[in-house]
């Protein structure tokens, strides 16, 4: 019977007191380790996503929302801005910029974000294609990995977007072609993993056809009309009436007798193209310098970045917001603004799991102080058996030991639990996947704080055993 | 086995008391009779080494425990002393055999069930083993209790008031049974009373005033 064995059957022999000690003990040490975890998480998940930007030009609105929109993909966009003014920061030319990534946003596959983006953006996150290749034609889609595994899809797989950034899917776009899934990216652990890839023109396409009582104005696609000599002649008889009759060669018989009652025929082998450019005409439609092309075309974000720190770049959010439409956001900024504010609010809780840590201290002490007066006959007994001062000590800092080992493990369980439902909650309502399982050195750390609390509320009812007169306390029976 | 010689203890409120010279040997018992505040715990507790003496010397079994201190005083009480108290006192928490280990293990020993065992059953508690001390009658605690001072082969066996809470006929019994039990493991026997019934019972005394 060694004192470790010894010291935790005594703790076992008064279970109730045992076990609030431990419910105080483990619930201070969960929420601190949920806490620490959480916050170090989501921090990483951040950071991870700066991606070296610079700068985020979209609509004026809050800062802080086209960051989070355009570089983490949860909030709502702040509005469009237009092709036209964001061409000269798009431009290749420019030399304050090194790498200009336009990105549309609006619709989503079954809560993914489609995004209509160049082959920029993968560049920004170091992602490479696991499978296929990135997107080049319209309509052609490069996913995530998250994507591809939520979804479970691959390649060759057809869908259709559906209108807005998630949730329901409310309207389906099953009037335009489908798009196909043609590449399917590595894990990066950015959000990129969550993203559904296309090119620009394919998101703007899908939004024309959408808006059928607006007088769609397709120059954009005449734009390049000296290309356009494939018998496409994108004869779109938009008579309001919702009769469109197209002729592509192929028949492409749009039946829009009411409302938005879409109904689109694919024929097996009819190329999906019925207002698209051709294949001639969609050569380099993944890279930025495309859209340098088309006018009264919208796009909902800029990611930038810079090609050197100067006083130019220094200036240049200061210049768009003060004279242009559109709005400039750093990253950097919005995201340590958005952390003071909520690390306010981990740090509160974070604190209030240390004051119930030392308050499980506090039990531990007045449970071992009290057993103490229970069991001084015990004590002095294990003492004439032989056992030295020292002995007696060690066996109620054992004991302190055990409930704080006990309480860690417990604590730890229950740290984990939580971060299987934050991390369930975060990845329903954001896509992000967050690790539950880790075990950081936080939580080493924890682990030494646990047996510091364990020894201190149990040193001084060790030291009163320690000293406990066992002539007196024996002679007093 | 046993020898005190010149033995005196100052209390700490300033009353000193001198105790005569008491030998004890090897499988021999020894009765102190007193009556209460005749000092005879604090002879007790100078025999086991649990108070200094402020002079005198007691000697078990070739050493004086007066020379040891701190850890080594405990370790020699632990192998050397077996203590039985009027109120027996257990380690609640473990069941009567693991009582009784503890003290193998806490004298240096390695604990035997088996051994324990044994002891258990010639001491007509076998199927106590497993109890808690809760458990127990009062006439089980003391056999308990007496079989975890014998457990060690003591070279001295300290008995406080063993017999005052019991009948005529079990007071007999459990007097034959240490006499026995020192007798089997070579131990000088000290038994501290002020039960005059013993008197009839145990040969050699010494009487404190």
């Amino acid at each position: 019977m060694s004192f470790l064995k010894l010291s935790l059957k005594n703790l076992f022999h008064r279970p109730l007191n045992l076990l609030l000690s431990l419910m105080l003990f483990a619930l201070g040490i969960g929420l601190i380790s949920l806490m620490v975890n959480v916050n170090t998480q989501v921090e990483k998940q951040f950071e991870n996503n700066l991606a070296g930007i610079d700068l985020v030009i979209g609509a004026k609105g809050s800062p802080l929302q086209l960051v989070l929109c355009n570089m983490y993909h949860v909030d709502n966009p702040t509005g469009n801005i237009s092709i036209d003014e964001a061409k000269p920061f798009l431009n290749p030319n420019n030399p304050l910029v090194r790498k200009a990534v336009p990105l549309s946003l609006g619709d989503n596959y079954r809560g993914y974000r489609i995004v209509g983006t160049t082959k920029d953006f993968p560049t920004l996150y170091d992602a490479t294609t696991a499978e296929g290749r990135i997107w080049e034609y319209d309509f052609e889609v490069t996913v995530g990995a998250l994507v591809a595994r939520e979804l479970g899809l691959s390649i060759g797989d057809e869908f259709h977007g559906a209108h807005g950034l998630g949730g329901a899917d409310v309207h389906v776009h099953d009037y335009v072609p489908p798009y196909v899934v043609k590449g399917i990216l590595e894990p990066t652990g950015a959000v990129i993993d969550q993203l559904i890839l296309t090119n620009t023109a394919s998101v703007w396409m899908v939004h024309h056809d959408h808006d059928h009582d607006h007088g769609h104005d397709h120059e954009h696609n005449h734009d390049h009309d000296h290309d356009h000599d494939h018998g496409h002649d994108h004869n779109h008889d938009h008579d309001h009436g919702h009769d469109h009759n197209h002729e592509h060669g192929h028949s492409h018989n749009h039946d829009h007798d009411h409302g938005h009652d879409h109904h689109h025929e694919h024929g097996p082998g009819c190329g999906h193209h019925h207002d698209l450019h051709s294949a001639e005409d969609q050569k380099g439609s993944n890279r930025v310098e495309y859209l340098l092309d088309f006018h009264d075309e919208n796009i909902t974000a800029i990611l930038l970045k810079f090609s050197g720190r100067n006083i130019q770049t220094l200036n240049m959010a200061r210049q768009i917001n003060e004279n242009t439409n559109m709005m400039a956001a750093s990253p950097a900024y919005e995201i340590n603004r958005l952390f003071d504010m909520m690390g306010t609010g981990i740090d509160a809780i974070g604190a209030l799991g240390w004051i119930i840590a030392i308050v499980s201290g506090f039990s531990i002490f007045i449970s071992l102080f009290q057993s103490l007066n229970r069991r001084k006959y015990e004590l002095a007994l294990i003492r004439v058996m032989g056992s030295s001062r020292m002995g007696v000590f060690s066996l109620v800092i054992l004991e302190g030991l055990w409930i704080a080992v006990m309480g860690y493990v417990a604590g730890m369980v229950l740290s984990k639990v939580g971060m299987f439902a934050v991390a369930g909650m975060i990845e329903s309502g954001y896509r992000y996947a967050i690790e539950p399982m880790t075990f950081m050195q936080a939580d080493w750390l924890l682990l030494g704080a646990s047996l510091i609390i364990g020894f201190v509320a149990a040193l001084i009812p060790a030291i009163l055993a320690m000293r406990t007169d066992i002539a007196k306390t024996l002679s007093s029976a | 086995m046993l020898q005190t010689s010149n033995l005196s203890y100052h209390y700490p409120r300033g009353e000193a008391i001198q105790f005569p010279d008491i030998e004890c040997r090897a499988g021999q018992t020894h009765l102190v009779l007193g009556q209460s505040g005749s000092g005879k715990t604090t002879l007790l507790n100078l025999i086991a080494g649990l108070l200094k003496p402020k002079e005198g010397s007691v000697v078990i079994d070739g050493e004086s425990i007066n020379q040891l201190s701190g850890t080594k005083l405990d370790k020699f009480r632990g192998r050397n002393i077996g203590l039985i108290f009027q109120e027996p006192h257990f380690v609640q928490s473990l069941t009567v055999v693991e009582n009784i280990m503890l003290a193998q293990k806490l004298a240096g020993k390695k604990p035997e069930r088996q051994k324990v065992q044994e002891l258990l059953t010639q001491l007509g508690i076998a199927g106590k083993t497993a109890s808690r001390p809760a458990q127990l009658s009062s006439g089980e605690r003391q056999r308990t209790a007496i079989a975890r001072a014998i457990i060690n082969k003591p070279a001295l066996l300290l008995a406080d008031e063993p017999t005052s809470a019991l009948d005529d006929y079990n007071c007999k019994a459990v007097v034959q049974l240490l006499e026995e039990l020192a007798e089997k493991n070579k131990s000088a026997l000290v038994v501290v009373t002020h039960d005059s019934r013993l008197k009839s019972l145990i040969e050699n005394k010494t009487t404190l005033n």
